[in-house]
């Protein structure tokens, strides 16, 4: 027990601070960025469902496959002891100050047949089924994607927020004792569309949590399932009960997953985390985690079933591969590569920049959050369902909240399954997203003339022009569109309230599954680049201060 | 914009200028009653045999009477620092044993010291060094950047070069709890805004800027360099006529030190760049951030020109507004080279 709570803690504050070290204002992206990735590359129905969906092969498959093959040597301790959403809901379930009762809580051990703890077989089933077809549900109940999310987009920056007004609280205090590193210390203030979502799904599981902590382990979590089906007769830790049993049934009442039969001698290796409860509640304590030693009395495994039915599976399977059609054949989805025959475009759907074509993106994504945890301008956003049900809670480059940083890489690097590619300095401009518009009718100078250079002014790539126009005292903003990378920093900036008058949408965005933007770019036409802006250069450039000649802010 | 502001001597009752009738004005008045002072205090001190010249407490006009206006100093970065602070009387004339300072170069640019659009890191670790020399009790070296702040920390290598001065010195802030508002009583147009705590907290303020062109401002030096010391500096542009504002935060900010770092001047595509970059080796130090920016004005051509500091809009408001003077040819220079 001790060794579990030690081994759990460890895990959770390391998976925790891989996923707050993934802000880049934290200056500690390095750790940050490989530990949560490595994480998240540990659940393999994540990395299973990405690779049948997008029909590609991580090199990271390994590292879900020893995670499914501990099984046969560990039995489902992953679950008890490294998973973070385990963990999470263990504390939860402490947190929330869990009610024992007398008799066997669970009310499954002892009833005959599987029970509902079959489900999770069920969701494996439904979830590769629609994985077979091309298309992803893991997001919905891969548990560190899920989990991720629940740390990087909810508790941290709750956290911060009362970390934040913590410090301010202190200031006096700190200033007192010159404490610098404090004093000084700066915190990411993000914000993210969609906390409902995750405060609705995880105030069920914690809520639950108060009778029974691992409800979504033992019903539906695919990822324990996948463990589960190696877990038959795990080769060094199996639960034995010595001589002097007296069939009490403590353990059975403690077990939290109810992986203790009537029976309780035996034990359903395929539901037991190695948590350990069972030993430190045992009065006559004969339990033991030994190496398995084949079938006896006291390390019998139960003869319980724990699978479904053919006919359940085959029926599940139905399910997921009908969901798949759903979202293949639905208008606003963007999962199929068909952009033909005028298909609409939600023109919120901007990606990150590196973002893979939108069907092999949506098969990628298991909207774990990490790239808008790492977004240091807080741009990137969970969509809700501006872009389907295939494209919920993936991230969309929401300019309005922030620009996107010239020389930035952060989202491409936290991201696990390559959804978004990690981009070399060299080509990162050149990750076209999106093209800018100006709104005409909202624009202070086209609509109201009055003189106004703000899109101008925070371009990094001078690809707004200011021309004269019939009728107006000003001059008005013109997107040279093979110049605008879709960065959306005039977006971000433009004074205009509510709907701005310029924004970023995704037409000319550049989604290559391979190759060089850069060359890409180029055979497109795209004339890309960081430089000076023209007006600075040219004294003589039209309407800027300091006419006469004079070079910009001097006066004669 | 012609004719906005007066020529020399006229109207403007208070203004410092020399008047053309020859008599004096209130400020050289001061400083010629000051010097009198001095030297009494001094030769009482040395007839009672009891001489402590650092507890003399005198106001640092006082001092000034009897060095430069300005100081020139040519040479690497931090030997020509060093060589025009020391032209000014040295830190000491500035910084108290245990006073607070705070120093603010530019850093606002993620670019390294060759583009010009920062403050060179030794000129800034020289200043460091000198202020604990002359016994600062707490030394801050302090910007609100433009860009991401790790960015231009790292890149302008003045985190760097000041780490082995006190670790954390440097800091970049950028988090309005860092800020406090304050009334600006002489603010013509702005009247109020948010200035860094520490700054407000401060006993000496260091303006210590790159000299550099600017697109809105012509140069930014050490006035408009005061900027990075505020919360909300875009309103400085979009409500504010820009120069005015400048002026107001100097009014309310007034930098004891002004020294500009044109060991490399940005005379083109200021502030960000990438422009034509002189290298001029200079440095100039004075306690008067108006003749400083005048100076540096007319150190470097701007765009392949020359300009008279009048035709920079902000410093020509601050000569008129008695904050400093921007007539540097009536004002006293000392050069060194190193």
């Amino acid at each position: 027990m001790v060794l579990k709570r030690v081994v759990q803690t460890a895990s959770l504050g390391l998976f925790a601070f891989a996923v707050w070290a993934l802000a880049r204002d934290s200056g500690m992206s390095g750790p940050g960025v490989t530990l949560a990735r490595f994480f998240l590359r540990l659940d393999p129905v994540l990395v299973l469902g990405v690779d049948i969906a997008a029909r590609a092969l991580a090199a990271s498959l390994w590292l879900a496959g020893v995670v499914a093959l501990s099984g046969l040597v560990f039995g489902r301790a992953f679950c008890g002891n490294i998973c973070p959403m385990g963990a999470t809901l263990d504390v939860a379930g402490r947190f929330a100050g869990r009610t024992r009762r007398s008799r066997d809580p669970r009310g499954v051990a002892a009833a005959s047949g599987p029970g509902p703890r079959r489900i999770k077989y069920l969701v494996l089933a439904g979830v590769m089924a629609c994985a077979l077809c091309g298309t992803s549900l893991v997001f919905f109940v891969s548990p560190l994607s899920l989990v991720t999310r629940l740390y990087g987009l909810f508790f941290l920056p709750a956290a911060e927020l009362g970390a934040r007004a913590a410090l301010e609280a202190a200031d006096p205090l700190l200033r007192a004792l010159d404490a610098k590193a404090l004093l000084y210390s700066s915190l990411p203030s993000h914000r993210f569309a969609g906390q409902l979502f995750i405060a609705t799904f995880f105030g069920t599981l914690f809520f639950l949590a108060r009778r029974d902590p691992r409800l979504w382990c033992r019903f539906i979590c695919p990822a324990g399932a996948v463990i589960a089906l190696f877990s038959r007769r795990p080769a060094l830790v199996a639960r034995r009960v010595g001589e002097g049993c007296t069939g009490c049934g403590a353990c059975r009442r403690s077990c939290p997953m109810g992986a203790i039969p009537a029976d309780p001698k035996a034990t359903t290796f395929s539901e037991c985390i190695v948590c350990r409860a069972c030993l430190g509640v045992c009065p006559e304590g004969v339990i033991a985690f030994t190496p398995w030693t084949g079938p006896h009395a006291g390390a019998a495994a139960s003869r319980e079933p724990v699978l479904p039915s053919r006919r359940e599976f085959l029926a599940a399977g139905v399910v997921g591969a009908g969901a798949a059609l759903t979202m293949l054949t639905g208008l606003s989805e963007g999962v199929t590569a068909d952009d033909s025959g005028g298909r609409p475009l939600s023109p919120a759907a901007v990606r990150p920049p590196g973002a893979v074509p939108e069907p092999d993106f949506l098969a990628r994504c298991v909207r774990c959050g990490a790239c808008m945890r790492a977004c240091p301008t807080n741009m990137l956003q969970p969509a809700l369902f501006s872009t389907g049900l295939a494209g919920l809670f993936s991230p969309l480059a929401v300019a309005r909240r922030g620009g996107c940083q010239p020389d930035c890489t952060a989202c491409g690097e936290a991201c696990p399954t390559g959804a978004i590619r990690k981009l070399v300095p060299a080509e990162r401009m050149w990750a076209k997203t999106g093209t800018a518009q100006v709104l005409r009718h909202k624009c202070l100078a086209w609509e109201f003339n009055r003189k106004c250079l703000v899109c101008d002014e925070v371009c990094p790539y001078n690809a707004l022009e200011f021309r004269r126009a019939e009728g107006l005292d000003v001059a008005v903003p013109h997107v040279i569109e093979d110049k605008c990378t879709g960065c959306g920093w005039c977006e971000r900036h433009c004074p205009v309230t509510a709907v701005p008058a310029i924004r970023v949408e995704p037409m000319g965005a550049l989604r290559l599954a391979a190759g060089s933007y850069r060359e890409a770019g180029r055979a497109m036409g795209l004339r890309i680049e960081r430089r000076p802006k023209k007006r600075h250069i040219d004294p003589a450039a039209p309407v800027r201060e300091g006419g006469d000649g004079l070079p910009p802010g001097f006066t004669p | 914009m012609k004719g906005r502001f007066p020529r020399h001597g006229q109207g403007h009752g208070f203004s410092s200028l020399p008047r053309p009738d020859g008599a004096l004005s209130r400020r050289e008045f001061l400083k010629w009653q000051m010097r009198g002072a001095l030297c009494l205090a001094a030769g009482a001190a040395g007839a009672a045999g009891i001489v402590n010249v650092g507890n003399l407490v005198l106001p640092d006009d006082a001092l000034a009477g009897a060095g430069p206006d300005i100081a020139l100093a040519t040479g690497r970065p931090a030997a020509a620092t060093r060589a025009a602070v020391e032209l000014l009387g040295g830190m000491a004339a500035f910084v108290k044993p245990g006073s607070r300072v705070v120093i603010k170069p530019n850093i606002s640019f993620p670019n390294p010291p060759e583009a010009a659009t920062t403050t060179h890191p030794e000129v800034v670790r020289e200043l460091a060094v000198m202020c604990r020399e002359a016994g600062a009790s707490r030394i801050m070296i302090l910007d609100h950047t433009l860009y991401d702040r790790a960015t231009c920390l790292e890149q302008s290598g003045v985190a760097d070069a000041c780490e082995s001065v006190e670790p954390g010195m440097v800091q970049a802030l950028g988090d309005a709890r860092f800020y406090r508002e304050s009334d600006i009583p002489q603010g013509v147009s702005m009247k109020s805004t948010r200035v860094m705590a520490d700054v407000l907290e401060a006993d000496v303020l260091i303006s210590a800027p790159v000299a550099k062109s600017h697109s809105s401002a012509g140069v930014s030096l050490s006035m408009k360099n005061l900027m990075g010391l505020i919360f909300d500096r875009s309103v400085m542009h979009s409500r504010h006529d820009l120069d005015v504002a400048i002026v107001d935060l100097v009014s309310l900010l007034r930098p004891a030190l002004a020294v500009v770092d044109a060991t490399r001047v940005l005379t083109t595509n200021g502030p960000g760049g990438p422009g034509k970059v002189d290298v001029l080796d200079t440095v100039i130090a004075s306690r008067d951030p108006v003749a400083a920016d005048a100076r540096a004005v007319l150190l470097s051509e701007w765009y392949g020109r020359r300009f008279a500091p009048r035709q920079v809009r902000h410093i020509a408001l601050a000569h008129e507004r008695g904050l400093g003077r921007m007539d540097v040819e009536n004002l006293r220079e000392s050069r060194v080279a190193v």
